[in-house]
């Protein structure tokens, strides 16, 4: 039989509709809510394509032109007219009770496909929104797929004959849905049994299935089915169930009230789990699930097994690894393709693991002349706790390495007394750079990154210099090291915090101004009830927009013009080039804004507050030094103390600052990207906006040359999109290729979560895990900020919290660094922190020690 | 020997300060206006101390200590070329 209705199909009929085809009819008759529709068996292919003429897979070889002439015959050949009756008889059936026309799903089910051992998912077609007109070139474009290059290879990698692979296709009734997601019955990270994610968005669930959109996650406990997680994405776009023909694009955008709300309600999450779990009870294994809600009504569309469980061996290079530090204490995410491939070609010395940046620990131990074990290069090269670091000289390599330290020496001495003296805003010169850059439009991406980053112009002054007054802010290490030491020689009852506390507060640090321009502006806004209302009560996108239309605003828009102006090219996650800029969406702005209104506290009181004490705690330095020998005659002990202390603030402020010339480096490239964008979509080279991130630039560069098209890169986007979306479950290791202790912070080690100091101070209070400021941005005061890394758009964040766990970062990174400034305890680099820890938990936080202990479990619903 | 290795040495470090003050001219080219001042006393102190040293050491110090200078400058020229070829390098791929 050329058709069979979906309601007769068993699971074993495998062999006539096709895995995926056998599994839905299954689900129907054991009761699941499976959309009605009908299948069009493999047999019925097997006859169009007559594949026992194929010939076999070791004839054809890896012969593209092959695939493309069975592709090509497909498509073009009529179906039979008695299957066209079938197929228009099997229509009518379904149509007769609907009020409107149905529109259907086409799902291609190769015979061969959704098995456990082997998964062909995301290379046969699928096609929505088709009407009865296009039905049967659907059926053919799915039956064609079976001999896409993709298919193709996969088969013949998984050594599976062409002939024995037929394709039913499924016709299935579109569900019109609101919401959509998928669920796993099993972590198909980790491979942990006693969860079921589910994730969801708004409309259709082709866009979760793409990657193009972020979904909300939900964490069930499998056994007791209680929800223990939920995070809330920003969904920017959906697929909607009803197309508007005039749109270009399927993708819409999300309207702004619904982007950060929950897709589903605690109900509807029920029901996805008591559904998952049935199917898995069946079927006998874990399975992923993709489903709907229509009409509040559920419908399963998918279930089939899981076939990657655990995280994937990736093909790690050899050798062995660090993960840069400096670059994941404000971005722990995976870089783009586009990304990876614009920073990796600059910076060789470092790898792309994980969709995160490495370094080789080999370059290191070339020239580091310590004896090392690979665990303390590895801390030493993490930037981890060295305060416990005692390294042994090794003096027959110092002996040897000397005369290749000198040559260092001499190499990098100029570049150091450059950097030693540099005037207060002096890399502002940057901003004239980074404009010129942007406005010749001869320059490409990659090219403005040399140019901004390693000066290729001969006569251009600024060149290089953010990057190398970068590099050579490192000093600030062994001046802190230096000052604690001195400290402690000279004045051993002091606090150990002494050193911290007066390297602090150092004038025009520009992401701490940053801070204190955005409360400016909350100043500004708070004046006028009116505007206060709109900026509390509109949403952040829309506040801009509104307020303009405000007579008494204009103070306020012209204040946040300029801080625009000035600050426009940070964003969060400013290392990645998709991150959208302030400058295009100051809608963050407004949220930050916002959060300073709802907060009691004021960031010049704080400020003021750690001033009074930094001035307390040098005079006591004074005082106390002075009853040593020969201090009153000639005070060196304290001039020595001054100067060092001096100098460490200098290389504090000075990384602090290059740093955000950096990212402005990294707008500049970000704009000619999108420049380029504009013309691969203009020229249908490409069809999604944020597809170019996915590219490699050489690709990008073959689609301007017209070399590639986008049948050329549809598939490869895809994929890419797919990993994308696998790395940023990846929690990143480390270290690679070195097998070393990994500090133990489960509850059971008493409680206590160990980390590295950053900011002096203790402190208890209710913890609050924000994951994204972005979507989840309220801290109440007196609450602990617990968070997976910071960057400067976090910054309104530390005016309101007591104090900061961050899991990812070092003394100087951004949350060290504020909190320093505001005086409250920090404690970074806490593995796990943003797991162990529960929003509404009691925790204390010892930011001398490094310490972060585990009071009491919130006892309230999930945060 | 002793002494004329320490007069190359401080050659070597008085060329390397007297190329870092000259750069102040270009690392404050857009600010010159107010640092002009300041970095030609800086690049004069040095290249006095430069002198002093020159005119004051005898013989074999003498040429130990200008054979510094002038290494340092050769080095440090051939290491900025070395540089610009690398980024070349980088940037064509």
């Amino acid at each position: 039989m050329p058709i069979i209705n979906l309601n007769e199909v068993r699971k074993e009929d495998i062999d006539t509709v096709g895995g995926k085809g056998a599994n839905l009819g299954e689900l129907m008759h054991q009761g699941f809510p499976v959309p009605p529709g009908f299948v069009i068996t493999a047999d019925t292919y097997a006859k169009f394509v007559d594949t026992e003429g194929l010939p076999p897979g070791d004839q054809i070889g890896d012969d593209a032109a092959f695939c493309a002439t069975i592709r090509d015959k497909i498509i073009s050949r009529a179906l039979p007219w008695e299957f066209e009756e079938q197929i228009l008889f099997s229509h009518e059936q379904l149509q007769q009770s609907r009020q409107t026309e149905i529109v259907y799903a086409v799902r291609s089910s190769a015979t061969a496909e959704d098995l456990s051992g082997a998964s062909f998912a995301g290379q046969h077609d699928t096609y929505y929104y088709v009407s009865i007109n296009t039905l049967s070139m659907m059926v053919k474009k799915c039956w064609a797929s079976l001999w896409s290059d993709a298919a193709f290879s996969y088969r013949q990698s998984q050594g599976i004959e062409h002939r024995d692979v037929k394709m039913a296709v499924i016709v299935q009734e579109m569900i019109l849905s609101q919401t959509s997601g998928v669920t796993f019955t099993a972590d198909p990270v980790s491979g942990s049994d006693t969860v079921i994610i589910t994730e969801s968005s708004w409309g259709m669930g082709a866009a979760i299935v793409d990657g193009r959109v972020s979904p909300d996650q939900y964490i069930v406990n499998k056994s007791t089915s209680e929800l223990t997680s939920i995070k809330i994405a920003d969904k920017k776009f959906m697929v909607p169930a009803i197309l508007d023909q005039t749109e270009a694009s399927r993708l819409q955008e999300v309207p702004a009230h619904l982007r950060r709300i929950e897709s589903l309600t605690v109900d509807q999450v029920n029901i996805i789990t008591s559904w998952a779990k049935k199917s898995e009870a069946y079927f006998g294994s874990h399975q992923d699930i993709e489903w709907a809600f229509a009409d509040n009504e559920f419908y399963m569309l998918q279930s089939r097994p899981i076939t990657v469980i655990g995280q994937p061996e990736d093909d790690l290079p050899k050798g062995k690894y660090v993960l840069f530090k400096p670059m994941a204490e404000n971005f722990t995410d995976p870089l783009l393709p586009l990304s990876q491939d614009i920073l990796g070609k600059l910076f060789p010395m470092m790898t792309i693991i994980y969709g995160r940046v490495y370094m080789n620990l080999a370059h290191a131990r070339v020239i580091v002349p310590l004896k090392l074990s690979d665990e303390d290069l590895s801390t030493l090269a993490y930037l981890g706790d060295i305060e416990n670091f005692k390294p042994r000289l090794s003096i027959p390599r110092l002996l040897v390495l000397f005369p290749l330290l000198y040559i260092y020496y001499l190499i990098f001495a100029v570049l150091y007394y450059r950097t030693s003296n540099m005037p207060d805003g002096n890399m502002e010169c940057f901003r004239r750079y980074f404009q010129r850059v942007v406005d010749d439009p001869a320059i490409s991406a990659p090219e403005a990154m040399a140019k901004l980053f390693l000066k290729t112009s001969f006569f251009e002054p600024v060149g290089n210099m953010v990057l190398l007054a970068n590099a050579t802010a490192s000093r600030y290490i062994f001046l802190l090291q230096l000052l604690h030491k001195l400290l402690k020689r000279w004045l051993p009852s002091l606090n150990d915090d002494a050193a911290s506390l007066l390297t602090s507060g150092t004038d025009g640090v520009l992401s701490t101004d940053m801070g204190r321009e955005i409360w400016n502006l909350a100043r500004t806004i708070k004046k006028n009830k009116t505007l206060s209302a709109i900026v509390l009560k509109e949403e952040p996108d829309r506040v801009l927009a509104t307020l303009r239309k405000q007579n008494d605003a204009s103070e306020f828009i012209a204040q946040l013009e300029s801080f625009l102006h000035k600050h426009g090219h940070r964003t969060l996650k400013e290392f990645e080039l998709n991150s959208v800029r302030w400058e295009e969406d100051p809608s963050p702005v407004i949220a930050m804004i916002r959060n300073y209104l709802l907060a009691d506290s004021d960031p010049d009181a704080s400020a003021a507050r750690v001033a009074e004490q930094r001035q307390v705690l040098l005079e006591e330095v004074k005082s106390n030094l002075a009853a040593l020998p020969l201090e009153k005659l000639f005070g060196f002990r304290f001039r020595i103390i001054s100067f060092v202390r001096n100098r460490a603030k200098y290389f504090i402020k000075l990384r602090e600052n290059s740093r955000f010339y950096h990212i402005m480096g990294f707008y500049a490239v970000r704009k000619k990207i999108l420049k380029t964008e504009v013309e691969l979509i203009e020229k249908g080279a490409l069809k999604c906006k944020d597809d170019i991130f996915y590219l490699h630039w050489h690709e990008v560069r073959d689609l301007q040359s017209d070399t590639s098209d986008w049948s050329d890169v549809e598939e490869l986007i895809r994929s890419r999109r797919m990993n994308h979306i696998r790395l940023n479950k990846v929690r990143p290791p480390k270290t690679v290729g070195i097998d070393i202790a990994v500090v133990d912070n489960s509850p059971l080690s008493g409680n206590q979560l160990n980390g590295q100091g950053a900011s002096p101070g203790s402190c208890q209070g209710k913890a609050r895990v924000i994951m994204d400021p972005a979507i989840d941005a309220v801290i109440k005061p007196g609450e602990i900020l617990v968070a997976p890394y910071t960057d400067p758009a976090w910054t309104p964040l530390f005016l309101t919290a007591s104090a900061a766990v961050i899991e990812v970062g070092s003394y100087l990174s951004h949350a060290g660094t504020i909190a320093r400034e505001y005086g409250m305890p920090c404690v970074v680099d806490v593995l796990d922190c943003t797991t162990r820890i529960t929003s509404g938990d009691l925790i204390h936080v010892d930011g001398s020690s490094g310490k972060v202990t585990l009071l009491d479990h919130a006892t309230s619903e999930v945060a | 020997m002793m002494l004329e290795v320490l007069c190359f040495l401080l050659g070597v470090h008085l060329s390397m300060m007297l190329i870092a003050s000259c750069y102040g001219l270009i690392d404050l080219w857009y600010r010159i206006a107010d640092f002009i001042f300041p970095i030609l006393v800086r690049i004069l102190v040095v290249a006095a101390l430069n002198t002093i040293f020159i005119l004051w050491l005898q013989g074999t110090n003498q040429i130990a200590f200008i054979s510094g200078q002038l290494f340092f400058l050769v080095f440090h020229i051939v290491i900025f070329w070395i540089g610009r070829i690398l980024v070349i390098f980088l940037t064509r791929q």
